[in-house]
């Protein structure tokens, strides 16, 4: 298989999820959705070159946001609503919060970072929020 | 605003114009390090590099093609800055994999946590501290003395003629001496020990001889300054590393509002590929919200308190104050009586009539020489756990627990260390009975070298706490973890492998720091002993830590704890600057023995350096010491801190313009996004959403 003349070769999500970088991480079918081309999770050599580009060192601040933002988007839909805050934070804490202080949290997040009112959570509120985190930048990383 | 025309262009389709990509000077290149990184200004004719842009790399490559169609002749030069960029960036990647540690400390962070690990890099950053400040005494005090007395022309400093009773000093005169007083010597300073470059009292030779007439070196004086500018060194050196962790906090305070967002975004490490550390990972996570959680319920439960409670609660807290006070004061009673008697006490003397065997006399003056190690080191471990125990009546928030808990046991720490000073200088300076002083200045029958036995108390305390965690690493941890590991018992698994408990080790090491800087001036070869310890302690504390501890469960935040070192550490600084303060400026130099035989005060050799200086020197001088200078700086200081405060509020308020600013530019966003699809009939390109996020940053 020479994938620089066949750009068509794509790998299953299974395998990506079975790689020993994104094997324990909660988010790796998701992470291998957004960086697909079709959200089908399958990846061509330019949408994995482009998904370790993204979590290595070098990437500023600004790019990892923006992946960060679809990543954590669970129904595509240009904003973190509480669906997918529940969703974040079941996968984060392996399902052991009770539901109720799920929705606690869920609520206090989006009181937290929501600007313009809306009960969630749009791009700008995401960089926003990001921007005064200064320890996004070494968990978002991925080291190979 | 050329924004929405722009952004409409975008969602059509058309590629916005490339005429400003190429590579620029970037500040910060993106570097996970840089705190600065987030406070980026963009302002719009930045030009951002093709690989920061979030597009699929076949849209990179086209880019990229039609770019290098429109090159130009200036374009030749742009690989020439790049190579030097590069290679700074190049130097800047290396240099970090040569620092000490790197790798053992990565393993450290990998298995317990960045709360841990930031300890071991404290306890490096003091090592190189000491290491610094013993290469300053070494050089200006240990070599000129060691190559003089070699060649011999020095002059001995002699002492004023009409104090020769003061002068009875003999340190090498022993007689017959025990075996095991070898040892005791070798663990307190004393005897084989007290007569050499490791104390102040060997220091007493003085002006060098020299075959110039005009410049000597005099060696009273380098001892002088070479401890002044150690101090300020010190000073300049823990500020200068401690700001980085300053303006974390600062931000950090700013933000606690963004708690909870951070830690569902931010709070998972994608580097985790460990099953097990995942594990924890998660766990932790639990951890982390549900305490989250109850800080919130208490915090909405004190908000709830009726009057009547909140009286009562005051009344309890207040006790609660009291009786830590008055343990604390009976803590340190107990130290001041054991300094006293142990200072008091002649070894060789027996305190049970038949207690003359051999192996008996050994351990009683062993014991007693270390009397007030003992005792401060005894309460630093008990009374903590008490204060523990009374901290659950006072009903505080889960954080403000954890400050108080700290608050208290730093007050015991310096109290004690502050207390034994205390008790060495009423015992010198005769404070109970002023006839045993009035002859020379200070109590020469009981201290005819004064300043080396406070150096010895000092090495005392710095060894005593070596050996204690030793042994507590040996003889506790060791077992603790064998126990749990073979002994499958109910009770032994509830007791566990120990955790690393970080504010309580930070804690001893900042103390030991202390007890370095205040011997300083008394045992000029403490840094060199606390190098020593702390790199032992370096290696003993990461084998212990990674054989035997489990990762602890209320995971230490590691950025608001630099922040915690340094304020401790700087603490420790500014306390130990009061006695050296006192000893230069008040106290009655020894007349046996030291490089200040000859004068009331040291300081009185800076005054003679002043006065030896040319006219318009000393006018300089003596305007820069007189009250007037005294007032206008503080008058100049005031101004500058008023201007400052202004400026930064200034800013906090643009912050907030901007927020604001922020928040309608999203609901422009949001609302011409709308009018858009109403108009193309609801067509949206699954890349609209990049190509919006290209418009917000590349605004031309």
């Amino acid at each position: 298989m020479d994938y620089t003349k066949e750009n068509d070769v794509k790998l299953p999500p299974q395998l990506i999820c079975n790689m020993p970088e994104l094997k324990e991480n909660p988010f790796k079918q998701r992470i291998a959705e957004v960086f697909s081309d079709d959200a089908s999770g399958n990846l061509s050599f330019n949408d994995f070159v482009d998904m370790f580009s993204v979590f290595s060192e070098m990437a500023p601040r600004d790019l990892k946001a923006f992946y960060a933002f679809k990543i954590y988007d669970f129904n595509n839909d240009d904003f973190i609503c509480k669906e997918d805050l529940r969703v974040t934070l079941n996968k984060l804490t392996r399902d052991e919060l009770a539901q109720e202080e799920v929705t606690l949290v869920c609520d206090k997040v989006i009181d937290e970072a929501d600007l313009d009112g809306d009960e969630k959570l749009s791009y700008t509120d995401f960089e926003n929020m990001i921007s005064r985190a200064p320890e996004f930048l070494s968990t978002f990383h991925i080291r190979i | 605003m050329a924004g929405p025309i722009a952004a409409m262009e975008a969602l059509h389709g058309r590629a916005c114009r490339v005429s400003s990509i190429s590579y620029c000077q970037h500040p910060s290149s993106g570097c996970p390090d840089d705190v600065d990184g987030f406070l980026w200004g963009r302002d719009s004719q930045e030009e951002i590099p093709l690989r920061f842009m979030a597009l699929s790399m076949a849209e990179k490559r086209k880019l990229r093609q039609s770019e290098s169609h429109s090159a130009g002749t200036w374009d030749l030069w742009k690989p020439q800055r790049n190579y030097l960029r590069n290679l700074g960036t190049n130097i800047q990647n290396t240099l970090v994999y040569t620092q000490l540690w790197r790798g053992s400390l990565t393993v450290i962070a990998g298995r317990f946590g960045s709360g841990i690990q930031s300890y071991f890099s404290f306890l490096r950053f003091l090592i190189f501290l000491n290491l610094l400040v013993f290469l300053l005494c070494f050089c200006f005090i240990l070599v000129p003395t060691i190559i003089w007395q070699h060649l011999g022309n020095l002059t001995q400093i002699q002492a004023p003629p009409n104090m020769t009773d003061c002068l009875a000093y003999d340190p090498l005169q022993r007689g017959l001496v025990q075996f095991y007083e070898y040892i005791l010597d070798v663990l307190s300073g004393t005897g084989v020990l007290e007569y050499t470059y490791l104390f102040y009292g060997y220091y007493n030779l003085g002006v060098e001889q020299a075959v110039r007439e005009k410049t000597s070196y005099q060696l009273p004086l380098a001892y002088l300054l070479c401890m002044l500018f150690c101090q300020l060194f010190c000073l300049i050196f823990v500020i200068r590393n401690s700001v980085e962790g300053f303006k974390q906090r600062l931000i950090q305070a700013e933000d606690s509002e963004l708690n909870y967002s951070r830690k569902a975004f931010c709070g998972w490490d994608f580097n985790l590929g460990d099953k097990k550390a995942a594990n924890l990972k998660q766990s932790g996570m639990y951890y982390e919200f549900v305490t989250d959680l109850e800080e919130d319920r208490s915090k909405l439960h004190a908000a709830g308190r009726t009057t009547m409670q909140r009286f009562c609660i005051i009344f309890i807290r207040l006790m609660v104050n009291i009786v830590v006070l008055a343990l604390l004061s009976a803590a340190v009673a107990l130290v001041y009586y054991a300094t006293t008697y142990s200072q008091e006490y002649i070894p060789g003397s027996t305190i049970f009539s038949d207690v003359n065997k051999l192996g008996l006399e050994f351990v009683q003056d062993f014991i007693i020489q270390y009397l007030p190690s003992i005792a401060i080191g005894g309460l630093n471990f008990l009374l903590p756990l008490l204060f523990n125990s009374i901290m659950a009546v006072e009903q505080y928030s889960p954080s403000t627990r954890i400050s108080i808990m700290l608050g208290r046991s730093v007050l015991l720490r310096f109290a004690s260390l502050g207390i034994l000073l205390y008790a060495l200088w009423s015992g010198i300076t005769c404070y109970e009975d002023k006839e045993d002083c009035s002859l020379c200045g200070y109590n020469d029958k009981m201290y005819p070298c004064w300043e080396t036995r406070v150096g010895q108390e000092m090495y005392k305390l710095a060894v005593f706490a070596f050996f204690t965690t030793l042994m507590v690493t040996l003889l506790y941890q060791f077992p603790r973890k064998l126990i749990v590991k073979y002994c499958n018992f109910r009770i032994t698994n509830w007791w566990g492998e120990m955790e690393f408990d970080v504010p309580d080790n930070v804690l001893t090491t900042v103390y030991e720091q202390t007890v370095c800087w205040v011997g300083l001036y008394y045992c000029p070869l403490l840094p060199l002993l606390n190098l020593l310890k702390y790199t032992m302690l370096f290696y003993i504390k990461k084998i212990a830590l990674l054989n035997t501890c489990r990762p602890a469960t209320r995971p230490f935040r590691a950025s608001s704890s630099k922040f915690f070192f340094y304020v401790v550490l700087l603490l420790g600084f500014v306390l130990s600057c009061i006695p050296i303060g006192y000893t230069i400026t008040s106290l009655t130099p020894s007349r046996a023995c030291g490089p200040f035989k000859n004068d009331d005060r040291p300081w009185d050799q800076i005054v003679a350096m002043v006065e030896a200086f040319p006219q318009w020197l000393t006018v300089i001088v003596n305007f820069l010491t007189s009250q007037l200078f005294a007032i206008l700086i503080f008058i100049v200081s005031c101004l500058l801190i008023s201007y400052v405060m202004i400026v930064s509020s200034t800013y906090q308020h643009t912050c907030d313009l901007l927020k604001e600013q922020l928040t309608a530019l999203g609901k422009d966003h949001a609302f011409l996004l709308g009018r858009i699809n109403a108009a193309s009939g609801g067509f949206t390109t699954k890349s609209s959403f990049a190509q919006k996020s290209i418009f917000v940053r590349r605004r031309h």
